[in-house]
């Protein structure tokens, strides 16, 4: 099963002034177990996209479906919510509970699960975002850092064990140490539980390194599609459409441009280091 | 001048646990000054900037503004209105439903004549670039527009200090921009005095000093030059040193010529071609 969506189009307050077309005939496939970045400025469609994907938002024109089910008006939410989780930006202003143990058991709860998969689900989660079930469990989720907040936040969607994990600006405000040990706790759960991922963000520069395949958004539409360094190495498009290219594809991209034979689609210090020295030791640069 | 002498906080989490999120600072951010605070995730950047117009008031020492003690209770408005402060996320700080009367809110707060308002009104959103927006509604207009009616709304108080916590965190690459040449264009062009908070090293190269911040300590107060060569400090802090000094710096050991301190792509290539 997968994600597929065909001419899927979602058109905001249709039939006033403010009508806007969020979504306009996008196409994609998404497999089983991929990992996606999906990036695109503010207002880009990324967002209205993947809210239809668990059944907030319908489709106004063509077809979505996901894992199976056909997202519609009619659409029987609760399988689908439970086959597909999504993680909001700042997900730790949802937290509520007096302990962290439950708030992770929350849903769990509300599914109707035995005490004992609650207990072993909730300890499952915390573990997989790097949180020690027994040292927080009592804790109150608010005396927690905001790194903390967050991996429990996303434990309580982890919890209920989706198939498709989406993550809305996961690493937004965190420091670069906590972003990275978030991101490779993801990661690791990917592997371990075969799912599939899907980062949005607009800082690609984080998750370059994790995804397999880039999906570009603008103007409700998906703008250009394919590994990191496939997508990076276009620095002018990307720039266009309001993103930004990392530095190391910055560089590389200005030295191109001054007829200086280096790839384009570097995302590595290493390998950068690497090739800048093979040119440099050819005796072309003035260092 | 805002001026901090061996300043202290702590918060009281219950009878047995305190955290002391900012111990013995001592710093003097000049006026006209661009100062950037770097720092991980309880580090104590957002106390620091709290302290710095009275919102949070020392436990030990004295923060002072132009002279002016925060824990002064007759000096309280008057710090505030010197001292102007952006949050991370534009949609706690606007109010109003149209941004001519968001921007008004603070001066109208003030007492200012309504022939002045209108006339600090305009002006306020000129200086973010944003004055054709302001009768439309602050919830339509994308992060980066929000966040510039934010400083607006600041600006249209007359600050000397514009203190800005993490104030691009939520936007896109775009926005991001845009906030940042707003605020280094108030910084040269009007001479107001910038304390910017941020995760991103990026934004940090741009200005004038950059102090480093763990454990509620400053741990290095320099140049974007000085702190950012420091780069087995700053990893020891779980910092990035911006890609590109590292860059410079590996192809260094490598036995290239390059300096520690490059500190953009402009530069680095400047060094590396003919």
């Amino acid at each position: 099963m997968s994600i597929i969506a065909v001419n899927l189009t979602h058109v905001y307050s249709p039939d006033t002034p403010w009508t806007t077309k969020a979504l306009d005939q996008v196409n994609l496939e998404i497999q089983d177990g991929e990992v996606i970045g999906l990036i695109g400025h503010t207002g880009s469609g990324k967002s209205t996209l993947v809210q239809h994907f668990n059944g907030l938002l319908k489709p106004t024109a063509g077809t979505l479906h996901v894992q199976g089910i056909e997202v519609t008006k009619g659409v029987n939410l609760r399988p689908l919510r439970q086959k597909v989780g999504l993680v909001f930006q700042y997900p730790e202003h949802q937290l509520f509970e007096e302990n962290v143990a439950l708030d992770v058991a929350f849903g769990l709860k509300n599914i109707g699960l035995p005490r004992e998969e609650i207990q072993q689900r909730v300890e499952q989660a915390l573990s997989a975002v790097g949180i020690d079930y027994q040292r927080f469990k009592d804790r109150s989720p608010f005396e927690l850092s905001g790194g903390q907040m967050r991996r429990v936040a996303i434990a309580g969607v982890l919890a209920m064990e989706p198939e498709v994990l989406i993550l809305d600006e996961p690493t937004a405000g965190l420091d670069p140490h906590t972003r990275k040990d978030l991101l490779e706790h993801l990661r690791r759960v990917q592997k371990e539980r075969g799912i599939t991922l899907i980062i949005v963000s607009h800082s690609m520069d984080d998750i370059a390194a994790m995804v397999n395949r880039i999906l570009v958004m603008d103007k409700g539409k998906i703008a250009a599609q394919g590994s990191p360094g496939e997508i990076f190495s276009q620095g002018e498009k990307l720039r266009r459409i309001g993103l930004d290219v990392p530095p190391l594809t910055q560089l590389l991209l200005a030295l191109r441009a001054r007829g200086i034979d280096l790839p384009a689609d570097i995302l590595d210090l290493e390998e950068a280091r690497a090739a800048i020295g093979r040119w440099l030791r050819g005796g072309k640069g003035n260092v | 001048m805002i001026q901090l002498q061996d300043v202290s906080y702590s918060y009281q989490l219950d009878e047995e646990h305190v955290i002391h999120a900012v111990s013995d600072i001592n710093l003097t951010i000049e006026q006209g000054e661009f100062l950037a605070i770097i720092g991980h995730n309880g580090s104590g950047k957002s106390t620091l900037a709290k302290l710095l117009n009275g919102l949070l008031l020392p436990d030990k020492g004295v923060v002072s503004v132009d002279s002016m003690s925060t824990s002064d209770p007759d000096k309280y408005w008057q710090i505030r209105q010197q001292v102007g402060m952006v949050f991370q996320n534009p949609d706690n700080q606007l109010i109003a439903t149209i941004v001519e009367e968001d921007v008004a809110f603070g001066p109208e707060n003030l007492g200012i004549p309504p022939a002045e308002i209108v006339s600090r009104v305009e002006e306020s959103l000129s200086q973010v670039a944003m004055l054709d927006y302001r009768h439309h509604a602050p919830h339509l207009l994308s992060g980066g527009q929000k966040q510039r009616i934010a400083i607006a709304g600041i600006l249209a108080m007359r600050p000397q200090y514009l203190v800005l916590d993490e104030p691009t965190a939520m936007l896109d690459p775009q926005g991001r921009r845009e906030v940042m040449d707003t605020v280094s264009r108030l910084n040269r062009e009007e001479g107001i005095t910038v304390v910017w908070i941020t995760h991103h090293m990026e934004e940090a190269v741009r200005a004038h000093r950059v102090m480093v911040m763990e454990h509620g300590r400053m741990a290095v107060l320099g140049t974007p030059r000085e702190v950012f060569q420091q780069t087995e400090l700053l990893q020891s802090l779980h910092l990035d040193v911006p890609v590109i000094t590292r860059l410079g710096q590996l192809l260094a050991q490598d036995g290239f010529n390059l300096p520690p301190d490059v500190l953009t792509v402009e530069e680095m290539v400047s060094h590396l071609c003919p």
